[in-house]
């Protein structure tokens, strides 16, 4: 659009209408800046808060900006908790582990579901989809988990959530849609058998699909707690840095090893609410991080996906 | 589509039958009941002969987060070594007994687990053949489990095997139960000398009136009046020792206690006695709305209830905010705790004197009455029928009751504490169990045979004799300091402690409730903690509340439950009392 | 008759082994990709189904899943008599159409507005900040929706909200301990979490309107904002109506992740959501396996016809739908 000429033509004059005073444009950016604002600033603010020293801190008020200097000292505390350096290798590992499971089996599921010309692929999508919206529950699922011997395990993390049914309806989308059947079909008249057409023509066409549904898995399996929680209850040696975030932020059950320890390195020991707030923070960058390339693919075709134009 | 939706109905059902057939054998196989305690003859076997098995040992524990103290815990090391196992600690707080029981029922118990004495819960596993009969094991092999043998063929034993199942012979738990040291009663609070000087002239508060006058003195002078230490606004005791058993009534749930949410008319151990349960009476409602109008005011902490527990307290006390406070001071040793963690841990020159230990606040001359058994029934310990070695976990159990263990876990020698390695000897152990007063409290293994944390000698004592008189070693323990702390609290415990502890007749340890009884209790636990939430915080009028309130209690059967109560009490008193 | 028949079964069993083994041969390696994907769904989606029957059956530990007396409806005649039940129900519906009144028009009103934008480093700098939330996780947000909206005492200052609220002279307001706001709080914090998000897919939509359509209309002298309610609204009608059927779809589905972070014994009544209500009486504190199971059968059932009926209109709507 904006290399055609119409394109441009209609680009100046939207520019001008930018010049000229307009109640209608100013309503537009107030609004959209403004709730970018709600999202973004209690963020800002609880980093800013984090590295404020206390007696800055208590002062109160907006902070935009730390007063009274940079401190670290609270990530210092937190960093020092072994439990907690410990559930960053857990939850570093297990969702290395889970997604590229989880991409592989759904994406070769999916890949071979969206040929629905083949026998019963349609029944299979159905049963897998029909999942979606019917499970057996927590109970049932509980006492699974036990007659597999996956209660209390490192894997009850990993494995049973290996085919990511939103993901799978997703990506079939993408292969029944966005994968153009003419390649395929050429490479099939070359010769071509169709494992040379799945690795030699889907796979690479898919390459950033395939990424940025990994990327989307990988945040899931960042953020999960439930599986620990539900299945595994107390091991301390299993907390994912996700139930590590709950225990500091919401029901604070570890707040008194944090402090204490803090306290253990001669530092003065740091008030709750500081704490909490540079958990918060920690908890942020990993997802910061790979923010950047999550927003460059999910607005191509991810969710173009799911619903189809 | 419509083709597609019948094959995929078929289909549906064909897998689910599929996978559970699958799950089924899994089950199946997994919860046969494994050897009974089958040994070899020949008495000359020890433990380093027997299989080295893995025992998954779990415990109520309250902490969990030194990965380092758990890895390195000496008293783990020597205990395996002994025993010849590999032992896997299992811990936890919140939900425990419930994960315990969900375990137990899917079929994945660990090993040797306990829970409190629920005597309808324990007749429901044994009933069910979930747990194993140990009186089997035990005297299959008198030679193999000589401590053991002996405690479990008391008469003692056995009567309390009568209680929980009906079978006096067969013992499926080990107990853990204990005569007090001293008794625990609620409702006394400490306050910060300090601030008492302040706003108070330095006049502890004897009354409940000047209590609360006292906490809103200190809201107004910019402080948080009073912490009644409240996990989460589901622990109502200490706030009810405090303020409503002066008056005469209680706002407690009916919970762990027969009697808790009870009031008591009537003469003890008469047919007289009647328990009527007063949660929703008039007479607390007054209290709530004196806990609504402090909450108001500043002279309740705010942050009771919702997410903060005591780490908040302890960090509000030591920071000079918090005015008073409630730990359980009628237990000594809770004061000398409490003044070492929140407080001394954060004032470098803390002083004695720095705190004041109040008195329990009386009303009309009355106090809280706490009552009591004079035992303490602790946790008992099971071993589910799924455990594949049986036999190996009571090897455990032996070592530990022995002299030998006992003396491991309590750095003694023959039950005398061994100065020459004094409290340095346990400090690697000390990490994990998060007491940082250089001894090893041993938690794990503390309530395995007796209800409190001291060392019992079963080998010079019959049963019920050792675990009614635990060795105290907690002189040698304890700091000079801390030594002294413990005689100032048990000094001003020790001028109302008789006032406040009633001790009720021996046949109160036999009552046992319905398991009805327990739904209804479980149920209006739930109601009270829901609606004192609300009126305490404001959120709910009392006055129109209350009706609300008592409907629910009503609906949930309150009525039913006071019946049962006091005919399972009337029950204990014509079998067991006289 | 009988007798040729006889003698022609096996030939045409064999033939159809043949014609089998020929599409094995062909197909192979598809069916080879569908392998692992199959049996994670045969063993962890439907191993859990047979435990259905718990709904049905007085669950004793000894006798097992199998061996479970069965009792008909008993648990279900339990649920409907279960007053916590109905309002964990209640709240749930309720608070599904909060999200559905706000939340939903919401997200249309932010994508129009968005697109309006025309200088495209704004543009881009608000889209990057709108969709952030998104991928934290609920832990993340109720912890900063805690901080930002806590309650003053003598011991700590409250949230930035009381604060603003203090000074402007208002008296500070308990926001997550006060039933009349939980279920504000909920849709409100929703909102900001996934709106951007959500908005993508309208963007999307818009993406795809023909450009000429605008220029035409700006001859005919058409404003902006006459341009954005009779060409781009109608023009994305159908991706909103597949969102609202999908979000209808939902109406008996709870947050737990939301919900479980964020309530507290203070808003119960109306916070306590399904999920968080099934949790707390199987997993998280009691033991009722059988009520828990048989919620759970009712819930999805109910689930699972609103789906069907929501995917018909899908169809209807000519746009790939879920199945």
């Amino acid at each position: 659009m904006k290399g055609s000429a119409q394109g441009r033509k209609r680009y100046r004059r939207s520019m001008l209408a930018r010049f000229g005073f307009n109640f209608y444009d100013i309503f537009v950016y107030a609004f959209c800046i403004l709730f970018a604002l709600v999202c973004v600033y209690p963020m800002w603010y609880v980093f800013v808060a984090s590295v404020t020293p206390y007696e800055e801190y208590i002062k109160g008020g907006l902070m935009l900006w730390p007063r009274g200097g940079i401190d670290f000292q609270y990530y210092v505390a937190i960093f020092s908790t072994r439990s907690f350096v410990n559930s960053l290798w857990i939850s570093v590992s297990k969702t290395v582990l889970a997604t590229a499971l989880s991409v592989l089996v759904t994406s070769t599921m999916a890949y071979a579901v969206s040929k629905t010309h083949i026998r019963g692929m349609k029944v299979i999508n159905a049963l897998v989809v029909f999942n979606l919206f019917f499970t057996g529950g927590l109970i049932p699922q509980y006492m699974l988990y036990q007659d597999l011997h996956l209660l209390r395990t490192y894997w009850v993390m990993v494995i049973p959530g290996a085919l990511n049914i939103t993901y799978f309806i997703i990506m079939r989308n993408y292969f029944t849609y966005s994968v153009p059947k003419d390649l395929e079909e050429a490479a099939l008249l070359d010769g071509c058998t169709d494992v040379g057409v799945f690795f030699r023509v889907v796979m690479p066409v898919s390459r950033s699909m395939i990424a940025a549904v990994t990327l989307f898995i990988a945040v899931i399996n960042w953020n999960d707690y439930y599986n620990y929680m539900m299945f595994i209850g107390n091991k301390t040696n299993l907390q994912p840095f996700a139930w590590i975030l709950r225990r500091m932020l919401v029901d604070q059950s570890m707040m008194n090893t944090v402090r204490n320890g803090a306290a253990g390195l001669g530092m003065e020991l740091p008030p709750p609410m500081a704490l909490r707030m540079a958990t918060i923070i920690c908890a942020m960058i990993p997802i910061l991080c790979v923010y950047p390339f999550l927003q460059k693919h999910f607005t191509s075709g991810i969710t173009l996906g799911a619903v189809k134009e | 589509m419509n083709s597609t939706l019948k094959k995929t109905v078929a289909a549906v059902a064909g897998l689910a039958m599929a996978a559970s057939m699958l799950s089924a054998c899994g089950s199946a196989s997994s919860s046969t009941p494994a050897a009974s305690g089958s040994t070899a003859a020949g008495g000359a076997t020890t433990n380093a002969d027997r299989e080295n098995v893995h025992i998954r040992f779990a415990q109520f524990g309250n902490n969990t987060d030194d990965v380092t103290g758990m890895e390195n815990d000496p008293i783990k090391k020597a205990i395996e070594e002994a025993v010849n196992v590999t032992l896997e600690y299992d811990t936890g707080t919140e939900g425990f007994d419930d994960r315990m029981q969900n375990e137990l029922f899917t079929g994945g118990a660990a090993d040797l687990f306990p829970t409190w004495g629920e005597s309808d819960k324990i007749s429901s596993w044994v009933e069910e053949d979930l747990v194993t009969n140990l009186s089997e094991i035990v005297n299959a092999d008198p030679d193999r489990y000589p401590t053991l043998y002996k405690i479990m063929n008391s008469d003692e034993y056995k009567m309390y095997n009568e209680l929980y199942t009906g079978d006096s012979e067969n013992a499926y738990a080990i107990y853990g139960i204990s005569a007090f040291a001293e008794p625990s009663f609620s409702g006394v609070p400490v306050y910060n000398t300090a601030i008492l000087e302040e706003v108070n002239g330095g006049k502890v508060p004897a009354t409940v009136d000047e209590f609360i006058e006292y906490t809103k003195a200190c809201a107004a002078a910019g402080y948080v009046g009073w912490w009644p230490r409240n996990d989460k606004l589901t622990n109502w005791a200490q706030i009810d020792a405090t303020l409503a058993g002066p008056q005469g009534t209680t706002i407690m749930p009916p919970k762990s206690n027969v009697w808790d949410g009870f009031v008591l008319s009537g003469e003890l151990g008469t047919d007289s006695e009647h328990w009527t349960l007063a949660s929703t009476s008039e007479a607390s409602k007054e209290v709530v709305k004196q806990l609504r109008d402090m909450y108001a005011a500043g002279a309740l902490d705010s942050g009771i209830g919702v997410k903060s527990d005591f780490d908040d307290a302890y960090a509000d006390f030591g920071a000079g905010r918090l005015a008073s406070a409630d730990f359980g001071f009628g237990y000594p040793a809770q004061f000398k705790d409490f003044f070492n963690n929140p407080w001394a841990a954060t004032n470098a020159d803390a002083q004695m004197g720095d705190l004041t230990l109040g008195t329990a606040p009386t009303s009309d001359g009355n106090y809280a009455k706490t009552y009591t058994t004079g035992t303490w029934v602790g946790s008992h310990y099971f071993i589910p029928t799924t455990c594949e070695y049986p036999d190996r976990v009571l090897d455990l159990v032996e070592f530990l009751a022995s002299t030998e263990g006992q003396d491991l876990l309590h750095n003694t020698e023959n039950y005398v504490y061994r100065e020459d390695q004094g409290a340095d000897f346990w400090a690697t152990a000390t990490a994990p169990y998060g007491y940082g007063d250089g001894r090893c409290k041993y938690v794990w293994f503390s309530y395995m045979f007796s209800g409190t944390e001291y060392e019992v000698d079963f080998a010079n004592n019959d049963w019920w004799t050792a675990v009614s008189n635990p060795i105290d070693n907690s002189t040698h323990w304890a700091s000079e300091q801390d030594a002294e702390l413990i005689e100032y609290a048990r000094g001003v415990v020790g001028e109302f402690k008789d006032e406040c502890v009633v001790t009720l007749p021996a046949y109160y340890n036999l009552v046992s409730l319905p398991s009805e009884a327990n739904d209804i209790r479980t149920k209006l636990v739930d109601v009270t903690n829901e609606y004192l939430s609300q009126m305490i915080g404001g959120q709910m009028d009392i006055e129109t509340g209350w009706a609300d309130y008592q409907a629910a209690y009503e609906r949930e059967g309150a009525a039913e439950l006071e019946q049962m109560v006091n005919d399972a009490i009337a029950a204990a008193r014509t079998t067991y009392g006289g | 008759m009988k007798g040729k028949s006889a003698a022609e079964t096996p030939l045409d069993q064999r033939s159809l082994l043949q014609r089998f083994a020929v599409y094995m041969r062909k197909y192979w390696f598809i069916y080879l990709l569908v392998l692992p994907g199959l049996i994670c769904m045969i063993v962890f989606n439907y191993g859990t189904m047979y435990g259905i029957q718990l709904a049905f059956k007085d669950y004793s530990p000894r006798l097992g899943v199998w061996g479970s007396p069965w009792v008909g409806f008993e648990h279900f005649r339990e649920m409907i008599a279960d007053p916590n039940f109905i309002r964990a129900f209640k709240n749930t519906v309720i608070i599904n159409v909060y999200k559905l009144l706000f939340g939903f028009t919401f997200n249309v009103f932010l994508a129009l507005l968005i697109n309006e934008m025309k200088i495209r480093r704004v543009k881009s700098v608000v889209q990057t900040c709108v969709y952030l939330p998104y991928f934290l996780s609920w832990v993340i947000f109720a912890g900063l929706v805690q901080v930002f909206l806590e309650y003053p005492s003598a011991a700590d200052l409250g949230g930035v909200v009381n604060q603003v609220i203090a000074s402007l002279g208002g008296t500070p307001i308990d926001f997550l301990k006060t039933p009349s706001m939980f279920r504000g709080i909920l849709t409100i914090s929703n909102i900001i979490k996934t709106a951007g998000y959500s908005a993508i897919v309208y963007f999307a939509a818009i993406a795809g309107i023909n450009p000429t359509l605008y220029e035409s209309a700006a001859i005919d002298g058409a404003n902006r904002k006459d341009m954005m309610l009779h060409i781009t609204l109608p023009r994305i009608l159908p991706s909103v109506a597949v969102m609202l059927i999908l979000e209808l779809a939902g109406l008996f589905v709870s947050n737990f992740d939301q919900v479980y972070n964020l309530y507290s014994n203070y808003v119960l009544s109306t916070g306590d959501v399904l999920s968080t209500y099934i949790y707390r009486i199987s997993l998280g504190g009691g033991t009722e396996f059988e009520l828990s199971t048989a919620m759970n059968l009712v819930l999805n059932l109910m689930g699972l016809i609103v789906v069907l009926i929501a995917n018909k209109f899908i169809e209807k709507l000519d746009v790939q739908g879920i199945f």
